[in-house]
């Protein structure tokens, strides 16, 4: 029986190739998407629980608020870990890590720059399951000055070398000694690293760290099994208290920590200073409801065209009935189709997978590089889509088709009902206005980052260059170097800065003049030589630049921006005081700055954040803050040929180090690549969603044609137009896909609201958005059904009576 | 086998009712090789799919052997349709994606025929029917008569008890009708039951029993 149903299914294919191949390649698309949004979710929600202790591995942050306002971070200080392991029995083990900027790494004559440097005590073998390929995890970093390199660093370095035993020069000044090497980091790791450096380095050459308000550090602990961290959390502030409750209510900052589950981090923790770019929970949401739903238009091509092509059915399940056979055999009969189909469909999205995770990959930044069949539930997973689809996509036209009663067959009086065409309309409804938010989700996207690239920052960022590392030098060679790049022809300005927008910064503790001592605010400070301003065209609204002539400036003068004036409540700024906690001074001394000039808001990051108040210095030695970047604006035009006499003053400069360097405007966008691939994202499932709805709207449209051919040439006959028939053809599709715009026009003003505010700065959601989206889907309607309804309207009508 | 009391059938059109049998009181037992005949319109295939249960009296008692037929759920009709009736009809309603051997077969998967012995009682039914040339052809390919005749053999090859043909020859030309005529009387010998609808005086003539229909009144019964 199962035989020669599969026979009759399969020629059933053979025989109406159009329809099957749209319902064929509806699914296929749809399952496509769902199989790779499918692989994206679960790699999202598989982070970090390889660690055989994932469950009982939790972040240390603080919580510091000053002033009334509240600051996050996932950061401690260097004592806190080892106080919690030492105060509390439940806290089995702890390990810190420290983030290493950008580091020259050199071996013998290959010097590379590495990235991916983290300091980390020994405990991290044991907390997280990093297993060592060489070398002994119970002491590979209890010393100062050793290393453990992932295998691919090792390579890279070492070739086919033992590593072992060997030396790493970190930035011209600490010689690491290997001590092991591990397995690459997962990707699905918050935090991943290439170069593990033991923290006892810096236990021991870095004091300063000892302090416990020095929070600069990350902290996890390994708590006992079955143990409530919020009960450890509640527990956290008396150690605070403890260890240095004092000094805080000196300066009126409260410190609070919490612990958060590893778990967890990747999808929900977005505070400043994470360890590298976390993922988001709202896009797994909203991936996975584009999933279904692609999935759900598919299946609903599916229905629409086999109860439009029931009638072609009719006969076969009124006979079949006449044989004896029972509803729910024709039932299953026809969900076997479904399922049939649902099977051919997802060895086609097998082939457009294989093709096109390439170019997923390149849209998402991210390689889907596992191979799927290697995943265990990879194949019981397609089996449950090919089950799932094909009962979604089977059960109504089977229950549908089933019902037609043999007697009615025979009469010859089976019109596809009126109810059933209105179903269909229901289901083209939902079909577009799903479609139709996405394309409205991907202008406003699009606009959106439009908006972003043409905003004026406050800075002019095109044609700047900018060195990193300047901290490595001292300051007369920073000032040597500076000089020698400005004398280049094609260089306009040269300017050393702290901080460059998009990187760096730092906030300290400031009290301007009219707050109380208590009132301490936590503002951004950024230290700028004489020419950073005028060389990055940021402006001033009062006051003057810093100068050199005028000795004071490098000692006690500040520049505000209007953020941070308007804070402070100041009409006039110029000539206030701002004061600061003294660092070398032991029994909290001040230190004054006088404000000597105001300066336009600018970007220093990007619009995602509100311009935050921004405290600028000259050089200043007592902040901690220090030089690290050199900005040079090029002229515009031959910038190569620039770009090779500074590499050139580099080499005379500095012959040890690659010259390494950055564009600003290309580094500042890099802020917005997460925001870009959503862009695309939704861009090509967008498109997708609609291919797959004209496809059903093609079917659609030809089936429609198909049955009004003899009263399509009676109106032609009596004198209808050919512009005429058109129109009465397309009117009805019109129709649906106008309403499935109304539908729609608020679910994505919804949604897309929701995504701007992520913003500080964005655009509105006008009408225009809404005009476009509605021109374009009846655009896509028209050459959809178009098509069908021209060929239709021209046909000779003498030949579509004849067949009667 | 087959006891009709009383049977009348209408449809309801607005609020009149428009009547297609009336009373109809009519009894056939097994081995009769029935003819209905009367004008068009008259009400024969209404009558037809009555006793063939693909349709339902308004009014009125039917016995099928020993059913109630008005009490049976669709499962137990499905069940006599198997087990005893074959229905041959005007336009032969062959199923268009299967083969003409595979057309005879359908009726068999639903009885649950073996493989083995469903695959000697399709060619025992070809032989027959001298058609086994014909057996990889679609219907299409088909000429109305070598249709009608592959419809014919699809009633009987589950051995039923009771043939039903409406009209069976109303789309041949005379010579093939002929030829059916001459199947249904040997199928009739050999003990099947036999009811077809007709208005040729001439296919009449084959049957052993007319029966008149006039405006849904049953007006003669010979
Ligand atoms: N669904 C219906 N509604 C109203 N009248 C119907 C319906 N179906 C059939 N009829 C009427 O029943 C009458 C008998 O039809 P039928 O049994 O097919 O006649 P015959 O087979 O003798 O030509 C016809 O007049 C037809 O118009
Ligand atoms: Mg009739």
């Amino acid at each position: 029986m199962l035989r020669n149903y599969l026979k009759f299914a399969l020629r059933n294919i053979k025989r109406n190739k159009g329809y099957s191949s749209i319902n064929i390649a509806g699914l296929a698309i749809g399952m496509a998407c769902c199989i790779l949004i499918t692989m994206w979710v679960l790699e999202e929600l598989s982070f970090d629980r390889y660690h055989e202790n994932a469950e009982r591995i939790y972040r240390v942050g603080h919580e510091l608020t000053i002033g009334g306002i509240s600051r996050t971070a996932p950061l401690v200080s260097l004592p806190m870990a080892p106080a919690m392991v030492s105060e509390y029995p439940e806290v089995v083990n702890a390990v810190r890590f420290s983030k290493s900027g950008r580091t020259s790494v050199r071996y013998g004559d290959k010097v590379f720059y590495e990235e991916g440097i983290l300091f980390a005590d020994n405990s991290v073998f044991d907390i997280f399951s990093f297993p060592l390929v060489e070398g002994d995890p119970g002491k590979a970093l209890t010393a100062p000055l050793t290393a453990v390199l992932c295998e691919t660093i090792a390579r890279k370095y070492f070739g086919d070398e033992n590593p072992i035993g060997k030396t790493l020069l970190c930035n011209d000044n600490r010689n690491f000694t290997i001590t092991g090497v591990v397995k690459d980091v997962p990707r699905n790791s918050h935090f991943t690293f290439d170069i593990l450096c033991s923290y006892e380095t810096l236990v021991k050459e870095e004091a300063w760290r000892s302090e416990w308000g020095n929070i600069v550090d990350y902290a996890y602990i390994l708590l006992e099994k079955n143990n409530d961290y919020r009960a450890l959390e509640a527990k956290l502030p008396a150690l605070i208290d403890k260890n240095f409750g004092e000094q805080l209510q000196q300066i009126g900052v409260s410190i609070k920590l919490f612990l958060q589950p590893l778990t967890s981090i990747h999808l929900n923790s977005h505070m400043m200073g994470e360890l590298a770019g976390n993922g988001n929970i709202d896009y797994v949401y909203l991936f996975s409801g584009i999933a279904v739903f692609i999935l759900l238009i598919a299946c609903v091509n599916f229905i629409n065209l086999a109860t439009a092509r029931a009638l072609g059915r009719a006969k076969e399940v009124g006979m079949r009935k006449t044989f004896g056979a029972v509803r729910s055999k024709l039932i299953r009969q026809f969900i076997g189709e479904s399922i049939l189909f649902s099977l051919l469909a997802v060895i086609l999205a097998l082939l457009l997978l294989e093709l096109f995770l390439p170019l997923f990959g390149s849209i998402t930044g991210r390689e889907l590089s596992v191979s799927f069949w290697q995943l265990p539930w990879f194949i019981p997973g397609l089996l449950v889509l090919v089950l799932l689809v094909g009962l979604a996509a089977g059960s109504y036209p089977a229950f549908y088709l089933s019902s037609f009663r043999p007697i009615k067959v025979l009469k010859g009086d089976l019109k596809s009902g009126r109810t059933n065409a209105r179903f269909r309309s229901v289901l083209v409804i939902f079909q577009f206005t799903f479609s139709i938010t996405l394309i409205a989700g991907t202008i406003i996207v699009y606009n959106q980052l439009n908006y972003v690239r043409s905003v004026d920052l406050g800075f002019q960022q095109e044609q700047v260059v900018v060195i990193p590392n300047m901290n490595r030098f001292r300051l007369s060679q920073q000032e040597s170097l500076k000089n020698e790049l400005s004398g280049l022809a094609g260089v306009v300005d040269v300017a050393l800065s702290s901080g460059v927008p998009g990187r760096g910064g730092s906030m300290q503790s400031f009290l301007p003049e009219g707050f109380s001592e208590d009132q301490s605010q936590l503002i951004a400070v950024m230290k700028i030589d004489e020419r950073y301003l005028p060389a990055m065209g940021i402006e001033l609204v009062s006051g003057r630049n810093f100068s050199k002539a005028i000795a004071t400036d490098s000692v006690e003068s500040v520049i505000i921006n209007e953020t941070a004036a308007a804070k402070f409540g100041w009409d006039e700024a110029i000539g206030k005081i701002i004061k600061q906690t003294n660092p070398e001074s032991e029994e909290g001394g001040y230190l004054s700055n006088t404000v000597i000039g105001v300066v336009k808001d600018f970007h220093l990051s990007s619009l995602h954040e509100p311009v935050e108040p921004l405290i600028i210095v000259n050089k200043y030695e007592p902040f901690l803050e220090t030089i690290r970047f050199l900005s040079i604006r090029l002229e515009p035009g031959n910038i190569r040929n620039t770009m090779d006499l500074i590499a050139n003053r580099w080499s005379n400069f500095n012959s040890n180090l690659p010259f390494d360097y950055f564009f600003l405007d290309e580094s500042f966008a890099k802020q917005y690549r997460h925001d870009e691939q959503l862009g695309n994202l939704v861009l090509s499932f967008s498109l997708l969603a609609v291919l797959i709805g004209c496809l059903g709207l093609l079917g659609l449209s030809s089936f429609t044609a198909e049955q009004r051919t003899r009263e399509i040439a009676v109106r032609k006959v009596l004198g209808a137009s050919i512009v005429g028939i058109v129109r009465l053809m397309l009117r009805e599709f019109i129709f649906l896909v106008l309403l499935a715009n109304v539908f729609a026009w608020p679910l994505a003003y919804l949604i897309m609201k929701r995504w701007l505010e992520s913003f500080a700065y964005h655009v509105d959601i006008g009408m225009g958005v809404f005009v476009l989206t509605a021109l374009i889907s009846m655009v896509i309607a028209v050459i959809t059904v178009g098509y069908q309804a021209v060929k239709t309207a021209i046909l000779n009508p003498v030949e579509a009576l004849r067949h009667e | 086998m087959i006891q009709l009391r009383n049977i009348t059938r209408y449809y309801a059109s607005g609020s009149l009712n428009t009547y297609v049998l009336r009373r109809i009181n009519l009894d056939i037992r097994e081995g009769e090789f029935v003819c209905v005949m009367g004008p068009s319109g008259a009400g024969k295939s209404t009558l037809l799919n009555i006793i063939g249960m693909l349709d339902d009296a308004s009014e009125g008692e039917y016995h099928f052997l020993d059913y109630n037929v008005h009490n049976l759920k669709e499962k137990q009709r499905s069940q006599l349709y198997k087990e005893y009736i074959g229905f041959v009809f005007q336009s032969y309603h062959l199923i268009d994606e299967l083969t003409v051997y595979e057309n005879l077969e359908t009726p068999l998967l639903y009885k649950k025929v073996k493989s083995s012995q469903r695959k000697s009682m399709v060619c025992d039914t070809l032989d027959r029917f001298q058609i086994v040339g014909k057996k990889d052809l679609f219907p299409s390919q088909l000429s109305g008569g070598q249709q009608q005749l592959v419809g014919i053999a699809r009633a009987i090859i589950a051995e039923p008890k009771l043939i039903l043909a409406d009209e069976p020859t109303g789309n041949l030309h005379s010579e093939e009708g002929k030829k059916i005529m001459e199947l249904f009387t040997r199928l009739n010998e050999e003990g099947v039951t036999i009811i077809q609808a007709t208005h040729s005086e001439q296919n009449a003539s084959y049957s052993k029993r007319i029966i008149y229909l006039k405006d849904g009144w049953l007006v003669d019964n010979l």
